[in-house]
């Protein structure tokens, strides 16, 4: 059975293709069409998926649509009249779209689907799942686990904002949830936005700006604006937000409670600011873990699967990890809406059928998250043709050692590798990559390859044999959404001469371009099955230098989606000042063009 | 400091010296620039390359005015941008420097007259490419210098030329730049054959001027600035945060000891005396092929007089507010 899931129209579309309960592939619209975040009808990604599954349009058996437009549409609703007339603006400015796009979203996807010429579609193939279902589903099914608790928490499904579950061998239930407007996603984006970043984009600038500040605002978070219960669940008080109402997060007597006005992207990021990150943080994982408590007693589950946006907070997966009652967990590496599009083709797999994939205990159904397309060398070799580039190939005998010298001698490469990753991180198909051990290598990539802010760290690659040997992490991380300690030994704690902490500039330990100022890193561990090539790579760097650590950032520059294609990564590496590009087995030195 | 990296090899083979034969060279040492064929040897002044002819042409009076202004007021200059990073990200977003770049492409060889401090410069130098950025303002050059030291970047260089005398080897360069700068000088028409010398055959020229029906608002707001203030500036106003930033933007625009203003048609007709052929006009004339998907480097049609009479109109409606600029874009014919 061949199921189609969609995720469209909110932000970040995507599409999955599910066949006999497993994962065959799923993309992103944004990495074909080259608009970040692109929330279109993903055409692109939805051909591309029938190509790899090399499936028509008539052999779907069922469309997934990722969440019920009605629920989301009745919260809009009864959100909008129970504080009329206010927000009459944003109820203007936004019931045209609905109205076309998601009330009438059966219409709409036939129209979409059959544009593509891939065959026929009935409207009875189409089927909804809840938005909340859909991020657990894709927790769940994916996981290694045959039972676990589910916990999806994100900013805002039709109503759920926070759901825990249980699921066990096709069967899945949602077990109790929190309602909007009581979203710690949007608690999370309400700070994101006061202190100057985009919302749905800026969080992770918010998670990591907030080792630099103190928890200063933490009492005034809890006094005023949430109040946590025991259990975990909590009430956001209205007073202080907008979202409801209005076209921003934040109202002015929120910008009373916190001491200032929002801050505009123009101006320069202060103390303040990232003390508000630290506190944000702090409260978040708090009410993280107390939420996993809660979930562990109704469970009794020893395993736990965490998906929706809020799961992509990779300091608070470390604390649940480290600090939480679960022995396992497992997080899916799209928490974010676009893997709605997995969770509900699963979903709707395991509804329809019963039928799931088979699970071991030990590997995920993700396949390392490559589930994107791939580009053959002849493939590569007439971009590179085309574009009338100095490149040779090496074998892969050469290849790996030639780069490892290459990275060695401080030069940053762009490696380029086999299927496209799922999700918003680069995990070594689509990954710029560099020497963690150089001091200087930070503001190198961020100034002159990312063009990013400098405060952000970058996340290392380490050889999964030897990650204890460098963190404190005990646990596999293959989809860098876990933070942890750098080993204490590794690290220079007396390079910031008598300062609390260091600053952005000193260096910090024998991995310093890899090493946030709190010392912690987060981690992705490399095995030789998911990812051979990369897996090849980190060994022959280890070889050459003694170091099993790769810094991999995702390939791409700030505001621009990952690149997907071989022509995609040319021009980045043109357009910044990578010194190397690695195409399957083709390799570009900037400085021989 | 070090000096092999003040201008990038590939550069220093495209300079002469200035008033000498297309077949001299020029070598780099750690304070001057020296002839290899006469000797004469050009000394850094205050740690920028300086390539002006001893014997210098006078450019007369309005040549010293407008060079003695931009030395006093470096433009446009590096407030609220602390590295390359936030250079690029304005780069990129500025629509006309991000459709240059990308109409550039990669592995050629800039010029641009009139460089200032030098940021349009260093965006250029993206995608491989190897820019000169020359100016007469020795206070500009040493912002330029120091901001490429800072963040190390290696393929653009700056010295100090004259427009009239450049000390640049003819037919060297793919692409000549001079974006808002003939107007300041005094004959933009003679500067403007002196730069597309400059341009290899089949290379592009980019020249942006002060448009003479767009530019008449800011005529009208200068005289009235000292009534009622910089405030009645759009740009001033809306989009600089920064207080020195707004007064230099403020002087540049309007209290410039020396502008001239310029059409379509008069582009045109210089463009037909150099043999260069038209390709595209920034903003796009209204209703012609221009317009819409064609790229600023390629071949469209430049309308009827009337259609460029109406689009320059318009730009009252437009550029007029941020300083009136429009560029034309041309190719050496072969």
């Amino acid at each position: 059975m061949n199921i189609l899931g969609i995720s469209a129209f909110y932000h970040d579309s995507a599409a999955a293709l599910i066949s006999n309960g497993a994962v065959v592939a799923a993309a992103q619209e944004e990495r074909f069409t080259r608009i970040k975040g692109d929330s279109s009808f993903p055409s692109n990604a939805i051909s591309y998926c029938l190509d790899a599954a090399a499936v028509s349009l008539n052999e779907i058996d069922h469309v997934a649509y990722y969440d019920k437009p009605l629920l989301t549409f009745d919260r809009l609703l009864e959100t909008y009249l129970s504080f009329a007339p206010m927000g009459l603006r944003s109820f203007v400015k936004s019931m045209p779209v609905w109205v076309k796009s998601k009330l009438f979203l059966a219409k709409e996807t036939k129209k979409h689907l059959e544009a593509l010429g891939r065959g026929n579609f009935e409207n009875a193939r189409l089927q909804f799942c809840h938005h909340h279902h859909s991020h657990a589903a894709s927790a769940f099914y994916p996981s290694p686990f045959e039972e676990a608790a589910v916990m999806v928490l994100d900013g805002v499904g039709e109503w759920a904002t926070t759901s825990l579950g249980r699921g066990n061998g096709p069967k899945l239930e949602l077990l109790s949830e929190l309602r909007f407007p009581h979203s710690l996603g949007l608690l999370y984006s309400a700070f994101t936005y006061y202190v100057g970043f985009a919302v749905n984009d800026g969080e992770y600038k918010v998670m990591g700006l907030a080792p630099y500040g103190e928890p200063k605002y933490v009492q005034a978070i809890y006094e005023n604006l949430i109040d946590v219960k025991a259990d975990g669940s909590f009430r956001l008080n209205m007073q202080y937000f907008d979202f409801c109402t209005g076209l921003t997060m934040v109202n002015g007597q929120f910008e009373d409670l916190l001491g200032g006005p929002v801050r505009k992207a123009s101006e320069p990021i202060e103390q303040r600011h990232m003390d508000l990150a630290k506190s944000v943080q702090v409260v978040t994982e708090e009410v993280i873990l107390r939420l996993c408590r809660t979930l562990f007693e109704h469970t009794g589950s020893r395993n736990l699967c965490l998906a929706g946006g809020v799961a992509l907070n990779s300091v608070a997966n470390g604390r649940v990890i480290r600090e939480g009652p679960f022995e396992r967990v497992w997080i899916q590496p799209a928490s974010g809406d676009s893997g709605g599009a997995i969770g509900s083709a699963l979903a709707i797999s395991a509804i329809t059928s019963g039928e799931v994939a088979e699970r071991d205990g030990c590997r995920d159904g993700m396949n390392g998250a490559y589930l994107g397309p791939e580009f053959s060398q002849e493939n590569i070799h007439q971009t590179l043709e085309a574009t009338g580039v100095v490149y040779h190939d090496l074998d892969d005998d050469c290849l790996f050692d030639e780069v490892a010298v290459l990275l060695a001698n401080e030069n940053v490469v762009g490696w380029f590798q086999g299927r496209m990753e799922f999700g918003p991180r680069a995990l070594g198909n689509r990954s710029i990559i560099a020497d963690p051990r150089s001091p200087r290598m930070q503001r190198i990539l961020n100034q002159k390859i990312k063009y990013r802010e400098s405060f952000r760290p970058f996340a290392p690659a380490v050889l999964s044999d030897q990650a204890t040997q460098y963190f404190e992490l005990q646990v596999p991380s293959p989809y860098m959404l876990v933070v942890d300690q750098v080993l204490p030994e590794r690290c220079l704690k007396t390079s910031h001469g008598g300062k609390d902490r260091p600053s952005i500039n000193d260096v910090r330990s024998d991995i310093p371009a890899a090493t946030h100022v709190d010392y912690s890193a987060r981690v992705q561990t490399v095995d030789g099955e998911a990812n051979p090539r990369f897996h090849k790579l980190l060994q022959a760097f280890h070889t050459k230098t003694g170091c099993g650590i790769l810094i991999n950032t995702s390939f791409n520059i700030r505001d621009e989606p990952i690149v997907c294609t071989p022509l995609d990564a040319y021009r980045c590496f043109m357009g910044t000042e990578m010194d190397i590009l690695v195409l399957g087995n083709s390799i570009l030195y900037k400085d021989r063009q | 400091m070090k000096t092999e990296l003040l201008i990038p090899e590939q550069i220093i083979s495209m300079l002469k010296a200035p008033g000498q034969a297309n077949d001299t060279d020029l070598e780099i040492s750690s304070d001057a620039l020296r002839c290899t064929q006469t000797g004469n040897s050009y000394e850094f002044v205050d740690g920028v390359p300086s390539l002006l002819a001893s014997t210098r042409e006078a450019t007369g009076d309005i040549g010293t005015r407008v060079h003695a202004f931009y030395e006093e007021n470096p433009f446009p200059n590096y407030e609220s941008i602390d590295d390359f990073g936030d250079l690029v990200s304005k780069g990129y977003s500025s629509s006309f420097s991000n459709e240059l770049l990308r109409e550039i492409g990669s592995n050629k060889c800039i010029l641009e007259c009139g460089c200032g401090t030098g940021q349009l410069s260093h965006f250029l130098q993206l995608n491989n490419n190897h820019v000169l950025g020359i100016d007469m303002s020795l206070n500009s050059l040493k912002l330029a210098i120091e901001f490429k030291l800072n963040n190390h970047l290696v393929r653009s260089g700056f010295a100090q030329m004259d427009l009239f005398s450049l000390a640049v080897k003819d037919e060297s360069m793919d692409v000549v730049i001079s974006h808002g700068v003939l107007h300041h000088t005094p004959d933009a028409r003679r500067a403007f054959h002196e730069i597309i010398k400059k341009v290899k055959p089949g290379g592009i020229v980019v020249v942006g001027l002060y448009n003479a029906i767009a530019r008449v608002p800011t005529w009208l707001r200068a005289k009235a600035m000292p009534l009622l203030g910089p405030n009645i500036d759009y740009i001033a106003r809306t989009r600089i945060m920064d207080e020195r930033k707004r007064e230099i933007w403020t002087k540049d625009q309007y209290f410039n000891p020396h502008e001239t203003w310029h059409s379509i048609d008069e582009v045109m007709n210089w463009f037909s005396e150099e043999n260069v052929e038209y390709l595209n006009c920034r903003p796009s004339i209204y209703d012609t092929d221009g317009e819409g998907d064609a790229g600023m480097f390629d071949k469209t049609s430049p309308g009827t007089r009337y259609q460029r009479v109406v689009t320059q109109l318009s730009w009252l409606n437009s550029i007029a507010r941020e300083g009136a600029v429009f560029d034309v874009i041309g190719r050496k014919r072969e």
